[in-house]
């Protein structure tokens, strides 16, 4: 890696960099909303002791419209 | 080449972190048996000694190890300064203990450690070398002024001109200039600590959780700090979207500005940890097979994921860097050109706004 | 879960040795090596452009030599064409003046000709008179000593006019 003294890449490989870290930016941020909304659920659930776990349910599907919402957001934005 | 690699590491990582820890969860239960998790879980994590090599079994053995400071901070008995040394095989002192390399007191009440364990020392260790790589790199700029880049300055100048042109120019705008320094502090820092993390006996300082939240924290705040009027509007009023959908409308756009930042921190310590974890795992089959002849192969996969490690590391820095200048070119926008095609999709309302 | 619990003192070294290191490199190492950065970078630019601009004075000093030499081409064209226009009116001034002269000449020669003539004519007509008023007179004197040699006389007389 040292051995070579980096070169500016061109334009076209940098541009391939960066749209595989935005996608799989978009990737990594969809699984942490519901990651989030799902953790949180199981604790509201814990918290409340229900027994059936409504708020899991409930903020997962939160969780899918956010991370759904989202990535349209991210991926209509023209940069 | 490069994009075969990422897809490897993609697939090879994620699974395997997944996997790993619970397939040997049998084992860990056997004091005698060499336990992998165990052994895994110790390399990863933090620990108040900086251990580098054993001579002999566990017992008589001789151990190569740095003792390191410990600082706790019991709200009862105020700070208290002490060698890790005195901690060692379980021993109390000063009413405190190592469990499992956590710091306890004795009487179970709280204790804040802010000991300078491995991690920190090897934060601190990163930090001396950026500052010493960095200040040369500033200092050849001095000398060779108005001349070609040498040595150690023409390694670093076209990393620095490529997170400029390519991260900061295209992700923030003409206001790039300001976020410059934190980038590239964040780069460099992120960049080196994970190649500092692939030597033997390091710290696994960019896969551990409270540094990654460290920086995607700060990445949040200078984020919010730098946002303007727009960002806002967006968030609180998305333009095009009717009145009452704005109810569900504010918690999904404020659920994004916090998992920005929160994907960053996983994603850092996710790929990190995962490599070490991989790296071990390979290592840790020839204790498992207890055979010797499967370790050319185990050391021949582990050394192959190595050298992918080593793509990881600078690719990790460079992700970590982009996504922050993109978060920070949202909050400095002036106006967004797709909020119309945003808006219009439940035609409650045509997308009029101003 | 121990490996995703994060540790308070780890967070707290994390942002305080890495505000000190973002301050420390800011000020040291970012500052210099951006600003040397933009500095040649500048500096090249600046270059380019003097280049740019020296070619295009090149272009234009060019293409006013030639202009020069154009104009002056043209200007000695037109001297060339004035002076022989000019040439060829003083040829033709010269001849029409040695036209005009020499008709002027031979006008008055052929007045001095005929001027003359008329003198020559008055004179022989003033010479014929005389003599016929000579001859009469002496004729008149012979007539009157003898007639015989009065025709006489007359006859020699007019083969003296005729000789004349």
């Amino acid at each position: 890696m040292a051995a070579a003294p980096a070169s500016p890449p061109d334009p076209n490989e940098t541009d391939r960099l960066r749209a595989f870290a935005k996608y799989s930016g978009l990737a990594f941020q969809m699984l942490a909303i519901l990651g989030l909304c799902t953790w949180g659920g199981l604790k509201l659930d814990e918290y409340f002791h229900n027994d059936q776990p409504w708020y899991t349910i409930s903020l997962m599907v939160f969780g899918l419209v956010a991370a759904t919402y989202q990535v349209i957001r991210s991926l209509s934005r023209n940069e | 080449m490069k994009r075969l690699l990422i897809a490897l590491f993609c697939i090879l990582s994620l699974p395997v972190f997944a996997n790993e820890p619970v397939a040997t969860q049998a084992e860990a239960t056997d004091k005698e048996a060499f336990s992998p998790s165990e052994m895994i879980l110790h390399h990863i994590g933090d620990s108040h000694e900086w251990h580098f090599a054993t001579l002999g079994d566990e017992e008589h053995g001789t151990h190569f190890t740095i003792p390191l400071p410990v600082i706790a901070y019991q709200p009862t008995k105020g700070l208290s300064v002490f060698s890790s040394s005195n901690l060692a095989h379980g021993e109390a002192y000063n009413g405190l203990k190592l469990e499992h390399e956590h710091l306890v007191a004795e009487d179970g009440s709280k204790v804040y450690d802010f000991s300078i364990t491995k991690n920190v020392a090897s934060l601190l260790l990163s930090a001396v070398i950026l500052l010493l790589v960095f200040t040369a790199v500033a200092r050849g700029y001095r000398k060779n002024h108005g001349k070609a880049p040498k040595g150690v300055q023409s390694f670093f100048e076209p990393i620095i001109t490529f997170i400029r042109d390519e991260v900061a120019k295209k992700s923030i705008g003409p206001k790039y200039e300001r976020y410059m320094p934190y980038l590239l502090t964040i780069f460099f820092f992120i960049w080196f600590n994970n190649l500092l993390g692939l030597m033997p006996g390091a710290a696994n300082l960019t896969g551990n959780i409270a540094v990654t939240m460290t920086l995607a924290l700060m990445t949040l705040v200078i984020t919010l700090a730098s946002s303007n009027k727009n960002y806002w509007a967006h968030i609180f009023a998305t333009p095009g979207v009717p009145k009452p959908l704005l109810l569900i409308m504010i918690p999904v756009e404020l659920i994004g500005v916090v998992v920005k930042p929160f994907s960053l921190m996983i994603r850092l310590f996710a790929n990190i940890t995962a490599g070490h974890i991989v790296v071990l795992s390979f290592i840790s089959l020839i204790f498992i097979f207890q055979s010797i002849y499967i370790s050319p192969v185990t050391l021949a996969f582990g050394l192959f994921i190595n050298v992918l490690e080593l793509l990881v590391a600078i690719l990790q820095a460079y992700i970590f860097t982009l996504l922050t200048a993109m978060y920070i070119g949202g909050a400095v926008e002036d106006h967004h050109d797709a909020d119309f095609q945003m808006g219009g999709g439940d035609g409650a309302e045509p997308a009029h706004a101003h | 879960m121990e490996l995703i619990t994060p540790n308070i003192g780890l967070i707290f070294w994390q942002l305080v040795i890495f505000l000190i290191v973002l301050f420390l490199l800011a000020k040291f190492a970012w500052k210099p090596i951006l600003g040397s950065l933009k500095e040649r970078e500048d500096s090249i630019e600046n270059a380019l452009r003097m280049a740019d601009q020296a070619k295009l004075e090149m272009q234009q000093l060019k293409a006013g030599n030639e202009k020069l030499i154009a104009e002056a081409r043209m200007e000695r064209d037109k001297m060339m064409q004035e002076a022989s226009q000019m040439a060829n009116q003083l040829i033709e001034q010269a001849k029409n003046k040695a036209t005009e002269e020499g008709s002027r000449m031979i006008m008055q020669a052929r007045e001095a000709i005929q001027n003359e003539k008329h003198a020559a004519l008055t004179e022989v007509k003033n010479t014929a008179a005389k003599l016929s008023i000579d001859i009469a007179e002496r004729i008149l004197r012979r007539e009157l000593a003898d007639s015989g040699s009065q025709q006489q006389l007359v006859d020699s007389y007019l083969k003296d006019v005729k000789l004349n």
